[in-house]
């Protein structure tokens, strides 16, 4: 699946700024709904979701990426946000490092292999060291949208 | 020296959990599995597989189809795109690779405890 397809652009944060990994979901969620993906109601809803989740073991996969995620009923096709966190967000990360690179993904309970194609594709990228340090440079939602391409059709 | 330990040494019973067991070499053991998860290999039980094999001296590798990912890499295992019903390689090389790789079947035969 290419990344292209599911980030919403919109709701990309090339300047996360939050304290906490509650915070950092809770601004990235917010950036998706502002974004008009799911309704303001279902919000809170979401990132409590997003935590619980959290519970079973951190998305902080390592390497200074995390990918937090749920299942929700709001949303009727896989949507995902970037945010970059020039500072490094405190995630209980496999490795204990702090996370300057978070994918969040929302997706329908009743479709679970668009997920796992998300979390693939998603992966497939963050294996590679120069997406990571591009995706860590860029300043603008255009300039992270032009490297998901670049990295969809496999440029980079 | 590793190789000279005899407590490293890989055992020659036969693999005791299954009817597929199959060591395949001395060092080398391998296993089928069947993804018994409804939402397929996520990353639950992709971090507890590598947590698993993390500290295993040798090699560990998961095959799908014509698809080989390394089991101590979370970023790799994540890439395995394995629905329910997938039917999945485990293949461990090194010292004591059955133990391992009986351990990584008892993960999936009780679901990794998320189901």
């Amino acid at each position: 699946m290419k990344l292209a397809e599911f980030v919403i652009e919109d709701a990309i944060i090339t300047d996360l700024t939050a304290n906490s990994k509650e915070n950092a979901i809770r601004e990235m969620v917010k950036s998706l709904c502002e974004a008009g993906r799911f309704a303001t109601e279902n919000e809170e809803n979401i990132v409590a979701a997003i935590m619980k989740r959290e519970e079973l073991g951190s998305t902080g996969i390592g390497r200074g990426i995390a990918v937090p995620h749920t299942k929700h009923p709001s949303v009727d096709s896989l949507v995902a946000t970037i945010a970059i966190a020039r500072e490094g967000v405190e995630f209980q990360s496999l490795d204990g490092e702090d996370v300057h690179i978070l994918f969040l993904l929302i997706s329908p309970p009743d479709r679970p292999g668009d997920h796992l194609r998300g979390l693939e594709g998603i992966s497939r990228h963050l294996k590679n060291d120069d997406f990571c340090n591009f995706l860590r440079q860029s300043k603008t939602a255009a300039d992270v949208m032009e490297l998901l391409r670049e990295a969809d059709e496999d440029r980079l | 020296m590793k190789s000279s330990n005899p407590s490293k040494q890989p055992t020659h019973e036969p693999m005791s959990v299954g009817s597929s067991a199959e060591m395949t070499s001395e060092m080398t053991s391998q296993r089928e599995v069947i993804v018994n998860l409804e939402s397929g290999l996520h990353m639950v039980p992709c971090s507890r597989i590598a947590e698993h094999v993390r500290d295993f001296e040798g090699s560990v590798c998961i095959m799908v189809e014509d698809r080989t990912v390394d089991a101590k890499s979370i970023f790799d295992l994540l890439t395995l795109r394995a629905p329910m019903g997938t039917v999945l390689t485990i293949e461990a090389n090194g010292p004591n690779s059955a133990d391992l790789v009986n351990g990584l079947v008892i993960l999936f035969e009780r679901n990794f405890e998320t189901e």
